[in-house]
């Protein structure tokens, strides 16, 4: 058997992320069998042509929107005689919308609680007959992170289902189920319906290699950052704290930069070996912790000009060095039948055998040449998970990443991302949260911001609660809950 | 060994200057004693009562007793440590550098002086330098077992939450558990020891009331006990007013302008140097001084440690640390030379330009870290910046504006004239207003004048002198910009300094009408939020093209609030009426006070710093109405811009 290598699937970026967490529903509950293949979207937009893909809308709307009403009455939300039930359903079905991206086949609900999550999948969000299975790659991500006896799509459940239960929105979910979603939800006859794990979205097994290397060291890399927010937000502490949107929205959040760090790491990884096989005086040992725990920030962030804080470049760069370095080494793999335990047996078997044409194979590909197919749509998944997205009628607080003047890529985080950050750095909204834990946390993403950076955003976040000692000790007030 | 008072050739002006911008002297120790010359101040609460408690204690010690000072760099830990060694004889040695641990028994006792815990050579503690402080405790621990131990530990809290991270990074290492257990308490030494067993101590040592001494419970560490103190060293202002006489920095300050005032007042009457001591010296001088260094303390939202009065002082007396003119000369040297230069005829250009120069010296522009203007276009040069010029910037006079600002400007729109504005304003410049003074405006009037001065010029420098004067006349009368601000952040402060308290009413309505606006109708006492947004933004004005959407409808009065302090800051707590359950939590800042202060009549108003608030309102205002009862919160549909309720 050859070297077992991380198993993260190619990605394709939907045009509203709240796909991601509709993959994980859908990864959660059960689909009806004959309805499989359409796709699912909360409103389509009017102008979208014909895609590859049966695609429903699942906004309530004229006969269903009636039946969305008499549901909503049923289960008991009257209203006085200032409005029609229909002008109450459609309240509702208004409070659900997320915000509508500029380009796609339409857009999706905010994907609270289960019902709402359920509202979209990524046959419709993408538009395609086959896309690409977030809620496996996302599960990959989130077991690649530490021992873990459950999966993501298990944890979104539990948090979930709080919200589906919620005296507030527990009987729009109902009415959603006995309406818009009645087709296509199995077991749906109560709800919530039972958590019912889909098998296509379990994830494989973690390479030996990699357990002992980094989950039994508690090395700090993307996927272990995930993981612990991810255990974290859907933690009764978090969920019991925050709206139904906002956890979604955090959520997302969270997805977003799990999903594009993993790349970035990948890419580097890649990257590392590629080097380390082809300069024998480096040790295996140093290739090894340099491909793991990468020495440079994922996202080379610095102050300067607005040439010179463009990192778009540098992420193109970046994945594009990764991903034909990867093709390479895996082909040298598969070509030489090169096996091996761990990462420097790995290097060291390969240079062993490494053969003159592969040799030129290899060189050329951290050189940039050599097979770079998918490219575009990792780094579109990449980038626009970090991005702010461009919306038409809403801002998005929760990017990284900020176009600035078309051509250039800055560092600019929405106002709540510093947020979103330091509230998955932290236990629980009422624990002691330092700007040490904070810059921890950011490292294990691979961010390793500055400190005047995140002092900059926690001070512009209001969320600096006492500087008496000033750098690593400045307490962060989340402000949410008791203290 | 020290030297005596006034020893070497040195000036008392330079040995200041010296020792405020990076004199190797700076940081004590406890093998350095200080010149006489120096003035000391008072240690901070609480800290005299634990080092005499050593003293006691280490001629009948029993078990291990630990003793953290925690705080930032310039707080007096050091100091304190020094203060210990000198009363248990401690034979330190004349080191000219700081070590991290000095150690001598007493009768028996093993007293331990961990005099800067940041400092681990690597030649004791070889690759384990990032767990240097655990290390010590396990050695503390494991020699309590066979002698009695006293360990005295100058921390910065940054160091305990480093080693905290590398313990974990770690996983397992040799550190005893008890001292992991100690770490964790020290992380936040308010909440419990976890991991070890612990009863109440039979003879608490009594401190200061003032101090937030926490002296833990008895440890039982297996065949030893423990007792643990903890202090933090910098949850107490320098500036307030209930110390003895006077505040520590004004005690500073008063020395520092005797000891040095006689060989300022011998200077030429154009240093700026000679018009700052005079300055100081009148009645009401000092006391000025120290009411705006207390207003920039509130501003800027942390307490000013010794580290800093010191270069407040120097800031004030002697000015900023700038580029000498020669490198053999010392500053002031420099200072004489430009002054012997306007006292040569130089030309009115030249000699204004000088002066201008000097302006940077005299503390109302010191202070502040006010620009001057320089050059042939007069453009601003500004000075280093300092650790302190932010909570300056807040009330800077010739920023914000006081009550004397109108006079000001109307004193300042004679230059047109030929006027001299100080001639306009002279009760409020009296005693402050120098020779130097005199000097700069009457060249910089006659400057502006000449047809060579060009309109940009002309209109910078009447700026620039408008600014210098405003900064002179409010550290001549204590009038500083943001003065309500002030007030209110005082009577904030005063309100909560024993504990939870309400806001005080000049606070309490609009705070809580920042964090739940009513609905815009007349009377409304209603808050309406939309149910299902990411952000819990109030809806305000009626829109026309609204589309019908879920409203949380939040009673007003549902919701009380209430302040406490936290680590020299100010938290707002969110509960429901009636109820202690805090619901929300909002840090307060001098920035979100002026925002709450333009609200009137029921309107909030804008400031520059509502983009800088708004966020912390919204997570507060999320937080708590997410937290409120489905009796005080109703969900309702808005449609047509008409809330009509749902129930459920």
């Amino acid at each position: 058997m050859t070297f077992p290598f991380l198993d993260l699937r190619r990605p394709q970026y939907p045009s509203s992320p709240e796909i991601l967490l509709s993959s994980l529903a859908w990864s959660a509950i059960e689909r009806e069998p004959d309805t499989q293949k359409i796709g699912l979207i909360y409103k389509r937009r009017a102008t979208a042509g014909a895609t590859r893909a049966t695609i429903v809308a699942t906004r309530p709307r004229n006969e269903m929107l009636v039946e969305f009403a008499a549901a909503l009455e049923q289960l008991g939300m009257r209203h006085d005689s200032n409005m029609t039930s229909e002008d109450l359903g459609n309240a509702v079905a208004n409070s659900l919308d997320a915000p509508l991206p500029l380009k796609g086949v339409g857009s999706a609900s905010s994907a609270i609680g289960i019902a709402g999550a359920l509202l979209q999948d990524s046959i419709g969000g993408l538009g395609v007959a086959n896309p690409p299975n977030f809620a496996h790659l996302i599960n990959t991500i989130y077991g690649l992170g530490g021992p873990a006896n459950t999966t993501a799509s298990e944890k979104w459940y539990e948090a979930a289902s709080h919200y589906a239960n919620d005296g507030g929105i527990g009987a729009l979910e109902k009415a959603l189920a006995q309406t818009t979603l009645k087709q296509f939800v199995g077991n749906g006859s109560s709800w919530p319906p039972p958590y019912t794990p889909a098998q296509i979205a379990q994830p494989n097994e973690a390479p030996t290699w990699w357990v002992e290397a980094v989950i039994d060291h508690e090395r700090a890399t993307p996927f272990s950052w995930f993981k612990t927010g991810w255990d974290r937000l859907c933690s009764p502490e978090w969920y019991n704290a925050l709206p139904a949107r906002r956890w979604a929205s955090w959520a997302i959040c969270t997805l977003r930069h799990g999903l594009a760090f993993a790349f970035l790491w990948e890419a580097n990884f890649y990257v590392q070996i590629a080097k380390g096989i082809l300069d024998r005086q480096e040790s295996s040992r140093t290739v090894a912790q340099r491909a793991v725990s990468p020495v440079r920030p994922l996202i080379p962030h610095r102050a300067g000009t607005i040439t010179q804080m463009d990192v778009g470049s540098s992420i193109n760069r970046s994945l594009a060095l990764g991903l034909s370095s990867k093709n390479a080494i895996q082909n040298i793999v598969k070509s030489l039948d090169i096996d091996g335990s761990t990462i420097e047996e790995l290097v060291e078997g390969t240079r062993t055998k490494l053969n003159d044409e592969l040799k030129t194979d290899l060189i050329s590909a951290i050189a940039g040449g050599g097979e770079r197919g998918g490219l575009s749509n990792l780094v579109e998944t990449v980038r626009y998970s970090l991005t702010a997205r461009d919306g038409t009628n809403s801002v998005d607080n929760y990017g990284l990443l900020r176009t600035v003047k078309r051509r250039f890529t800055h560092v600019s985080p929405g106002a709540e991302w510093i947020v979103v950050m330091s509230a998955l750095a932290s236990r629980g909204p009422s624990s002691v949260l330092r700007l040490g834990d904070l810059i921890q946390h950011l490292n294990g993403l691979g961010f390793q911001p500055r400190i005047d950076f995140l002092l900059a955003e926690l001070e512009k976040a209001g969320l600096c609660a006492s500087a008496a000692d000033g750098d690593e000790g400045i307490e962060i007030d989340l402000g949410f809950g008791e203290a | 060994m020290g030297r005596e008072e006034g020893s070497g050739t040195q000036s008392n002006l330079d040995r200041l200057f010296h020792r405020s911008y990076g004199g190797e002297e700076v940081a004590a120790h406890p093998g350095m004693q200080d010149e006489a010359f120096w003035p000391r101040g008072p240690m901070l609460p609480g800290v005299p009562e634990l080092v005499q408690n050593v003293v006691a204690r280490s001629s009948k010690a029993d078990g291990l007793n630990l003793y953290f000072l925690l705080g930032g760099a310039g707080n007096g830990k050091s100091f304190a440590a020094r203060e210990l060694a000198d009363k248990l004889g401690f034979d330190a040695g004349a080191d000219d550098l700081a070590r991290r641990t000095y150690t001598v028994e007493v009768n028996g006792t093993l007293v331990a002086l961990l005099n800067d815990a940041t400092i681990a050579p690597e030649s004791e503690y070889g690759e384990n330098q990032e767990l240097a402080l655990s290390l010590d405790l396990s050695g503390w621990i494991e020699n309590a077992r066979h002698k009695p131990v006293i360990a005295f530990c100058c921390v910065n809290r940054g160091i305990i939450i480093d080693e905290m991270r590398a313990l974990t990074d770690l996983g397992d290492t040799t550190i005893d558990a008890s001292a992991v257990a100690i770490m964790r308490w020290l992380s936040d030494p308010t909440g419990e020891i976890h991991g070890l067993e612990s009863s109440s101590v039979d003879d608490p040592v009594p401190v200061d009331v003032r101090s937030n001494c926490i002296e833990a419970r008895s440890l039982d560490l297996g065949d030893t006990t423990a007792r643990l103190f903890a202090i933090s060293v910098d949850a107490y202002s320098l500036l307030d007013n209930d110390w003895n006489d006077e505040t520590p920095a004004e005690h500073l300050m008063r020395s520092v302008v005797e000891k040095c005032g006689p060989e300022a007042l011998a200077r030429d009457e154009l240093c700026p140097i000679r018009a700052n001591t005079v300055q100081l010296q009148t009645p009401s001088g000092i006391q000025n001084w120290t009411a705006l260094i207390k207003a920039a303390e509130m501003a800027s939202g942390r307490l000013f440690s010794y580290r800093d009065v010191w270069g407040l002082i120097a800031l004030s007396t002697v000015g900023p640390r700038v580029a000498k003119s020669s490198a053999d000369s010392s500053q002031l040297e420099s200072v004489d030379a430009l002054i012997s230069s306007v006292r040569q005829g130089q030309s009115l250009t030249d000699r204004l330009d000088t002066l201008i120069y000097l302006s940077q010296f005299r503390l109302a522009n010191s202070l502040f870290r006010a620009p001057i203007p320089i050059g042939k276009d007069a453009e601003p040069l500004y000075p280093v910046s300092t650790p302190y010029e932010n909570g300056f910037a807040m009330v800077d006079p010739g920023a914000w504006g006081t009550s004397d600002s109108s006079r000001i400007e109307d004193a300042m729109s004679g230059i047109a004239l030929a006027q001299r504005p100080s001639q306009q304003i002279s009760d409020l410049l009296e005693g402050a207003w120098s020779p130097f003074d005199d000097n700069l405006e009457a060249d910089l009037v006659e400057y502006c004048q000449l047809p060579a001065c060009s309109d940009v010029v002309r209109r910078r420098l009447i700026s620039w002198f408008g600014g210098y004067l405003a900064r002179l006349v409010a550290l001549n009368t204590g009038n500083y910009g943001n003065e309500k601000v002030l007030e209110a952040w005082k009577s904030l402060m005063s309100a909560t300094s024993k504990g939870p308290a309400a806001v005080p009413q000049v606070l309490e309505l609009p705070l809580r009408s920042l964090l739940f606006p009513r609905a815009t109708e007349e009377g409304s006492n209603s808050l309406l939020i939309p149910s299902l947004a990411p952000r819990a933004e109030p809806i305000g004005r009626a829109s026309a093209d609204r589309p019908p959407i879920l409203v949380d409808l939040i009673n007003h009065t549902s919701v009380a609030i209430r302040a406490r302090q936290s680590g020299g800051r100010v938290i707002v707590e969110c509960h429901q009426a009636g109820d202690n359950k805090v619901l929300g939590r909002l840090v307060v800042d001098f920035a979100l006070i002026r925002d709450a202060l333009t609200w009137k009549n029921g309107r909030e108003g804008k400031t520059e710093s509502t983009a800088f608030v708004e966020p912390r309102l919204e997570r507060c205002r999320a937080s708590t109405i997410n937290a409120l009862p489905n009796t005080q919160r109703k969900l309702a549909a808005l449609v047509n811009e008409v809330v009509a309720e749902v129930y459920q």
